[in-house]
């Protein structure tokens, strides 16, 4: 990453105020925000101090009278980049995070009747859902008849819609996903096995700057679900969709590219004209206030026009996410997605568009910013989609 | 696919020296830390990859794999990648848990141990509890680690463990090479592709772990590869590769500059230490036992660890695990484990000089798989 991107700490300072607003708010004494690493769950941590949680769970105590917060690491090796990731927080090192939280709550005479808990959420699980049960054990045994009180939630929300620095560092990780698409429709072919793709893929983003990356595919005749990559080989017939998600400066870009492997013919065409007119008619749709279902049922009545493909499989229409501190993060665009969108919210936009007949699926998808009026394509769009 | 019969033969062995033994009814195993997954995996071969998983095994009948993502799609993946007599996509897990209970296990009271209970996410804790209402859980992570290395080697543990090593040693091989000419990032970006490239497991970023520390001097600690921004004189990486699950790890340290013979000297010196030190690891012993001789050795040496320092840990099907080489840690070294052995030392212009690998314990004694590499 360009130095000159990196978030300053100003900026880190404005997103602390607004979480110490939602504590003064909430006549919370404390904030509790969660780090763990499975699927970029230390989102809440990196938003407000810049460190991820590389190896380990940590958390940070953010305190509403303006003192400095504190960050617990239980990778005591990290200590040294914690500190030079952070000047907004004090990291400290310990065995358990449990008893090294209550200590540090006892230390600064903290005895609190409300707790607030953020960080960590995934998969429709607050904070709250997914705070280990060892450090809830703990603050009930130390603060008997605490309450615990979500306040994930309005980190969550304050931060959908983004800086002009943190949009500068989109711009950044769009470009890289882009090589990553690059290398992507240059490799794949029949014969090529998808860990020498996931290979090329992998290595030519980092080297553009990705300091971490997300990669999923579908891939063969029956390929519904997205996957980690095997020692499967490309072969005709396959219809490939692949989902490139770098981090740069901590940020989550994504795009979804498409190819199909064997002879052109008339069935690629169609499918490829479908996938193009999905993804070309959700972005036409986006703009400031529309709400998210509204844009998801633009998409959902073009694919009901078509014999070959449904959206509609679990009940709910999906067609992108919010994607940037983490790769999966409001505003969700989904059939059942009630929030209306607003300029600098930026997100994954991908329809997915099952094909029935073929247990498999379609997603290609770019990176969008929203607009004062409408929406742009932050990833470079794939212009067509190739038979390979 | 996985090998079934592995499997199955585990979670016999389970029932019968684990189960049957401390008198419970069922053994939950909760993993949501693809790092920190290794019982999860161990029992159904799972990798978990987001979410949580919990591995639910009665004292008799069926062995379910519950966890979370529970989408169609996601399911198919579940089925593919893991061994169960039953999948089951949920966020609260314990009607079923208490639905197999019932069916094997008349008591009022039941008896269940867990392993990894303690980083349980609370939703799913709550859930358990409140389904099995008047239920003793107990944690049980040390009788489960026991287990685990009681049976490594007779199920192909090992095999999995030498070709991480392989990994580990080939892709640090490639990377040292591009000393001195590379920024630590491209390093790292060779190390990873070398090491998909020979074999490791590539669901994501955690399946190969490269951390670099780089320039004069050596800092003390190791960092993620962005940190190392440029590579002139000095290199120390790193390397973790799982392998169907198995990690290991190795670290090196290299120079740039051929010239520097006197740092080469040191580098030739430290190397001798650290071999001492992972001679050290022998079955029966225990880890703090273990750490406090290192701890001499290094002492000796003029790289005198702060009291409190680990000096390795257990490796395998999670990254770290018990047994911690810290002083103090009475954790016995089994025979079928594997530790990984992480030395320290630093005291001139070099800096600190970082060294690892991973002993692969026996009934006879340590071997070192990641070596020889100088």
């Amino acid at each position: 990453m360009r130095p000159e991107l990196a978030i300053s700490d100003a900026e880190y300072a404005k997103r602390l105020a607004a979480l110490r607003g939602a504590l003064e708010a909430r006549d919370l004494p404390v904030a509790i925000v969660q780090g763990a690493r499975n699927w970029y769950r230390d989102h809440a941590i990196r938003y407000l101090t810049g460190y991820d949680s590389p190896l380990a769970p940590s958390l940070l105590l953010v305190f509403r009278d303006g003192r400095a917060p504190v960050l617990l690491l239980r990778d005591a090796d990290d200590l040294a980049r914690a500190r030079a990731a952070t000047r907004i927080a004090e990291p400290v090192g310990c065995e358990s995070l449990a008893a090294a939280l209550v200590e540090q709550l006892r230390e600064r005479r903290l005895e609190p009747r409300r707790i607030g808990i953020a960080g960590g959420e995934c998969m429709g699980f607050s904070a709250l859902d997914v705070l280990p049960a060892d450090i809830a054990r703990a603050l009930d045994q130390a603060f008997p008849g605490s309450e615990l009180v979500d306040v994930g939630g309005d980190l969550l929300a304050s931060r959908m819609v983004r800086s002009d620095s943190e949009i500068a560092l989109l711009r950044e990780a769009a470009h890289v996903a882009d090589i990553g698409a690059e290398i992507f429709l240059a490799t794949v072919r029949q014969g090529v096995s998808e860990r020498d793709l996931w290979s090329e893929i992998w290595h030519a983003m980092q080297q553009a700057g990705a300091e971490d990356l997300h990669i999923s595919l579908c891939r063969g005749p029956a390929s519904f679900w997205p996957h980690p990559p095997s020692d499967a080989v490309f072969a005709a017939g396959d219809i490939v969709s692949i989902e490139l998600s770098p981090r740069v400066g901590g940020y989550f870009s994504q795009a979804n590219r498409m190819c199909f492997v064997g002879e052109p013919n008339r069935e690629w065409q169609d499918l490829a004209a479908l996938a193009k007119a999905a993804l070309a008619t959700a972005i036409g749709a986006m703009r400031p206030g529309i709400a998210a279902k509204e844009v998801v049922a633009s998409v959902s009545r073009l694919i009901g026009q078509s014999p070959l493909a449904t959206m509609d499989v679990g009940g709910v229409h999906r067609i992108g996410h919010g994607c940037g501190i983490s790769l999966d993060e409001g505003p969700f665009l989904t059939s059942a997605s009630t929030i209306s969108l607003r300029p600098n919210m930026t997100m994954a936009c991908h329809p997915i568009i099952y094909l029935p007949y073929r247990h498999s699926l379609l997603m290609l998808g770019d990176y969008v910013r929203i607009t004062e009026d409408g929406a742009e394509v932050l990833t470079r769009p794939q212009a067509t989609i190739p038979v390979v | 696919m996985p090998d079934e019969r592995i499997f199955r033969q585990r979670i016999a062995r389970l029932r019968q020296t684990l189960l049957a033994p401390l008198g419970l009814d069922m053994l939950l195993a909760y993993a949501d830390d693809t790092l920190d997954a290794g019982a999860v995996r161990y029992l159904t071969d799972f990798d978990v990859y987001a979410m949580y998983a919990l591995v639910l095994v009665p004292r008799c009948g069926d062995v379910a794999l519950a966890f979370g993502l529970h989408h169609s799609a996601y399911l198919v993946r579940v089925r593919d990648a893991a061994t169960a007599d039953y999948f089951h996509g949920t966020y609260a897990p314990g009607e079923l848990c208490r639905r197999l209970l019932a069916e094997t296990a008349p008591a009022s009271a039941p008896r269940i141990g867990i392993v990894g209970g303690a980083r349980m996410m609370r939703r799913i804790d709550a859930d358990l509890r409140q389904h099995l209402p008047g239920a003793e859980f107990v944690a049980v992570d040390e009788a489960f680690r026991r287990l685990v290395a009681g049976s490594d080697v007779e199920d192909g543990a090992s095999d999995c463990l030498r070709r991480s090593a392989a990994i580990a040693r080939q892709s640090i091989a490639a990377a040292a090479t591009a000393v001195g000419q590379r920024s630590g990032r491209e390093i790292a970006a060779e190390i990873g592709f070398a090491a998909r490239r020979f074999g490791a497991d590539v669901l994501n970023r955690e399946m190969v772990l490269i951390a670099l520390a780089a320039g004069s001097p050596l800092p003390e600690r190791l960092g993620p590869a962005a940190a190392a921004a440029q590579v002139k004189d000095a290199l120390a990486i790193e390397v973790s590769p799982g392998y169907r699950g198995y990690r290991t790890l190795c670290g090196r340290t290299f120079l740039a500059s051929a010239e520097r013979a006197a740092q080469r000297a040191r580098l030739e010196a430290a190397f001798e230490v650290h071999r001492e030190i992972c001679a050290l690891v022998q079955p029966g012993l225990s880890a703090g036992g273990v750490a406090d001789k290192a701890r001499s050795i290094l002492a000796r040496a003029g790289s005198a660890p702060a009291p409190d320092a680990k000096l390795g840990h257990g490796i395998g099907l999670s990254l770290i695990q018990e047994p911690i080489l810290r002083s103090g840690n009475p954790a016995e070294i089994l025979p079928g484990s594997a530790l990984a052995v992480r030395t320290r030392h630093g005291g001139d212009a070099l800096g600190t000089i970082h060294l690892a690998d991973t002993v692969l314990v026996t009934a006879e004694g340590g071997e070192v798989l990641t070596a020889p590499a100088r």
